[in-house]
């Protein structure tokens, strides 16, 4: 037993390592949830650090446990990413915060396996270099993606760098929230929505690009901790993050590839809007973000192959950009993908996208609410569309069952310390109420509940109902008496060799749909229904 | 923990007799009437008519898509039956069913299949439980308060399970398209009627079920009143009947066109279709049965979602309290006779317009009620 334990440590040394790093910081966060814990006058670990290091642990972890061997950064990658990013969360001095983050920049624009990050191509020839067509050809070939953490840090290097010039050189003093003004947080904000915009089809998650995403949030969090924002600020903060979430979803509906990994992208951009709401309802919403970003975000870690193709994703990929067309489905259970797509409710995303309904209702951004709720629908379509693309994970899975159904408990846990002690730069428009066992509300500042979720007593209704279901599917079944040649052939049977029909799909719904632009003509592959 | 004890105690009225359960699955079947006579109707006016998809029920019991003539995208032939050809055993069917999956290369059955698939399962519960929720008038409190978030994602699952299953068949993926675009057609105004009904006081049904309050801002009760009104008409997108009907191809429209049915025939068939609000058959078995349940239910769940603001207005009546949802279903109905045969592009542009106007009521009073709050 013990020789198969070590056997099993030897195999994912870095997995069981992250594991247990998460769990440690489980207990920070527990540890801090009343009063932060400050060691060494320059580090200071609060509700928002703890946080911020628990879902960058963890995201770590699960990584480590779903990413198969070749595919496994390697343990100093990952300490070494780690190690900047606690540096960052638990810093109080501003330099040392943007430090971190400019380390954590160069060490993402390294890629493994030796792949260049590209620079602006001159193959375009001298003589066109400074014509229109040459720069806009020059423009079209940028690897924005690869740039995006260069720009994120420089401009964090200018939001902090102005912090520090007037004065402020630590976060907790009195003279940070004099110095903090429009231009500071305007630069703060660039920073982090940048990264959420920029991915790539080569981009893979499992270099660190989800856990540099997730990361960027926080510079723009602790800026509560300066003091409360104004309305203008918020104002800038939901439109720049609802914009990207709608264009998230929208792109994951149509894009024929890396639909997790942009629909993970999507999540924290709403995960952003909830910060920029700037209640407590708001901040609530925007950590349940996260986290439904890194179970959802952790779907993608295959990098968009099947587990057939062995090993030959990337060239999978080139050929469904080729084509136009979706992935092939295959005939994989299909519950990692309805867990992870937020259209049943008891899940995280579901969770994450109900919270930020209910806190933009509650903060009278009812815009906000009415684009969040279509983000969840384009996401369940996506999800429902594509199919089970790579269903694989069944940890992903399980952890968005388990955050979903106990939300009360991960909000109390996890959440809770990190609104009561950002309360002084939070307004009062908007409040989450837990109750233990039961589920959660979103009440405004009348205290009025303007959204109820009793997550755990539906849950056990359900469960209830679904047991009840399956006993009479099986008196059916037993009364129809169907031959078991019949019965056994599989649902999705026609699945696995299908063609895939997705761009035909698309046609099909630009025809329909007035708002998705006008009708498509049909291109040689595909095939417009009803061309009679 | 109590608590929740006490509460999943008390919720067994509400699951097992009013307004899930008994009523829920009485209105099921009620359904399945309409759309069993109108399908009889159907049947022997079509069959002295042209070709054309069909709909009919099978001798075992199962309704299934008649379509003559039509080919499978890999060029297969499919499965041919008119309406007199109804009595053909359910082996036959399934004999070709199967063939035909073989074909596809699923020539391994797998054991797997002999259970029902969890998610054809929670097809019926979600929605079941969903109905359960509703404060319907004189149902039991359920204890906790549940809002409309929630209850649209439990309605809303069977059409998910539905669409991924359309979609990745050969012979069906069509329908999923549409089911699609018309999800994509009903959302915004959709959303917007209950953002409408929502920022006066809350997303919670209760709330719902109730008259603005008297000293309300005259601003925030014509907004819920106008939300009220646009939920319902917003409800033919996302039920997906009339233009938005999944089955309603061009070729189909055409056909109808040609066939010059006399008015009575016709709104018999439109029954039908407007009855079924489900799916083709193309699964044998429990998951088939599982989907057209689960829709039914989501149907008549929407429909008392739209008629929950309008009960308030029949206080003093009771007796007169199943009118709003009849009414409600017979301007579907109605609009679906009418609609059935135009392109859903056409309504498209329609369901735009409506969200358009719902936007800017959502807008000037929001802008009036942060002008108060400035004040």
């Amino acid at each position: 037993m013990i020789r198969r334990i070590r056997e099993q440590i030897a195999a994912r040394p870095a997995a069981f390592a992250l594991s247990g790093i998460a769990l440690a910081v489980l207990a920070l966060v527990w540890a801090v949830r009343d009063t932060p814990w400050q060691a060494l006058l320059v580090l200071r670990f609060d509700g928002l650090s703890a946080f911020f290091l628990f879902v960058t642990t963890a995201s770590l972890a699960l990584l480590a446990w779903s990413l198969p061997q070749p595919d496994r950064p390697t343990l100093k990658r990952w300490g070494a990413c780690l190690a900047l990013v606690s540096l960052a969360y638990s810093a109080v001095l501003l330099p040392v915060i943007v430090a971190a983050y400019a380390g954590l920049a160069l060490l993402l624009r390294q890629r493994p396996g030796g792949l260049p990050v590209s620079a602006p191509s001159t193959e375009v020839g001298d003589t066109r270099l400074f014509s229109p067509a040459g720069l806009s050809e020059r423009v079209r070939r940028v690897r924005w993606s690869a740039w995006a953490p260069t720009l994120a840090a420089a401009c964090l290097l200018l939001g902090y760098g102005l912090l520090v010039l007037r004065g402020a050189l630590r976060y907790d003093e009195r003279i940070a929230g004099a110095a903090f003004d429009s231009l500071v947080f305007w630069f703060v904000l660039l920073g982090a929505i940048i990264p959420q915009l920029a991915f790539d089809e080569q981009d893979d998650v499992t270099h660190g690009a989800l856990i540099w995403r997730i990361a960027w949030l926080y510079p723009l969090v602790r800026l509560y901790s300066l003091g409360s924002w104004n309305s203008g600020w918020s104002f800038a903060t939901l439109l720049l993050a609802g914009s990207a979430a709608l264009w998230l979803a929208l792109t994951a509906l149509t894009r024929p590839s890396s639909v997790t990994r942009t629909t993970s992208s999507s999540y924290l951009a709403l995960a952003l809007a909830g910060f920029g709401l700037g209640t407590g309802a708001g901040v609530a919403a925007g950590c349940y973000g996260v986290l439904a970003a890194l179970v959802v975000g952790s779907l993608t870690n295959d990098g968009g192959r099947t587990t057939e193709d062995g090993g030959q994703g990337d060239k999978k990929t080139e050929e469904l950009q080729a084509t136009d067309h979706g992935p092939q489905t295959t005939d994989h259970e299909p519950i990692s993908t309805w867990l992870l797509s937020g259209a049943l409710p008891f899940t995280a995303p579901f969770i994450a996208t109900w919270m930020l309904i209910g806190a933009a209702t509650a903060g009278g951004v009812i815009a906000l609410a009415g684009v969040v709720w279509f983000v969840a629908l384009l996401s369940a379509l996506t999800l429902a569309l594509r199919g089970w693309e790579s269903a694989t994970h069944r940890s992903a899975a399980g952890a968005s069952a388990a955050f979903g159904v106990a939300a009360p408990l991960v909000l109390l846990i996890l959440i809770e310390p990190v609104i009561l002690q950002l309360q002084d730069g939070l307004t009062p428009y908007g409040d989450v109420n837990i109750w233990p066992w039961i589920g959660i509300a979103v009440r405004d500042s009348a205290n009025v509940q303007v959204a109820t979720l009793p997550s755990i007593a539906v849950a056990v209704l359900m469960l209830v109902l679904t047991a009840l279901v399956y006993l009479a599917s099986r008196l059916y079944e037993q009364w129809r008496d169907e031959p078991a040649a019949i019965r056994s052939v599989p649902a999705q049977s026609s699945q696995a060799a299908a063609p895939s029909r997705f761009g035909a799909i698309v046609a099909f719904l630009r025809n329909d749909v007035p708002w998705l632009g006008s009708p498509k003509p049909p291109s040689e592959h595909e095939q417009r229904p009803d061309n009679e | 923990m109590s608590e929740l004890l006490a509460l999943l105690g008390r919720a067994w009225p509400n699951l097992l007799v009013y307004p899930g359960g008994l009523f829920a699955f009485a209105l099921v079947w009620v359904l399945g009437m309409l759309q069993g006579s109108g399908n009889r109707e159907a049947g022997t006016g079509k069959r002295e008519q042209g070709t054309g998809n069909r709909e009919g029920k099978r001798a075992d019991g199962r309704w299934r898509m008649e379509d003559e003539g039509r080919r499978t995208d890999d060029g297969e032939d499919l499965e041919i039956r008119r309406p007199g050809d109804q009595e053909a055993s359910s082996e036959q069917y399934a004999t070709q069913h199967l063939k035909r999956n073989t074909q596809d290369g699923a020539s391994n059955p797998d054991p797997r299949s002999l259970t029902p698939d969890p998610w054809h399962i929670t097809a019926i519960a979600a929605p079941w439980l969903a109905l359960a929720l509703l404060p319907l008038p004189e149902a039991r409190s359920f204890g906790r308060p549940v809002d409309a978030i929630m209850l649209l994602a439990l309605l809303d699952w069977p059409l998910l399970v539905t669409i991924a299953s359309e979609v990745r068949a050969a012979d069906t993926w069509r329908n999923g398209a549409r089911r699609i675009a018309a999800l994509l057609n009903g959302y915004p105004p959709l959303i917007l009627a209950l953002l409408m009904l929502a920022l006066s006081r809350s997303f919670e049904l209760a709330v719902f079920a109730r008259p603005p309050a008297e000293d309300a801002r005259l601003e925030l009760a014509v907004l819920q009143w106008l939300g009220a009104a646009t939920l319902v008409l917003a409800l033919p997108p996302i039920l997906g009947i009339g233009a938005f009907s999944a089955n309603n191809h061009r070729k189909d429209r055409k056909d109808r066109k040609d066939r010059k049915e006399d008015s009575v025939s016709n709104w018999i068939n439109s029954l039908a279709t407007f009855a079924r609000f489900a799916v083709e058959q193309n699964e044998p078995g429990f998951s088939n049965f599982a989907l057209h349940i689960g829709l039914r239910l989501r149907t008549i769940g929407l429909t008392l979602l739209a008629a929950l603001p309008w009960f308030p207005l029949l206080g003093d009546w009771p007796w007169l309290l199943p009118v709003p949802p009849l009414l409600i279903a017979l301007l579907l109905w109605a609009y679906h006779c009418g609609a059935v045969r135009q392109p859903m592009r056409r309504w498209g542009y329609v369901m735009l317009g409506l969200s358009g106007l719902q936007l800017v009521a959502l807008l000037v009073a929001a802008g009036l009620a942060l002008r108060e709050r400035l004040i």
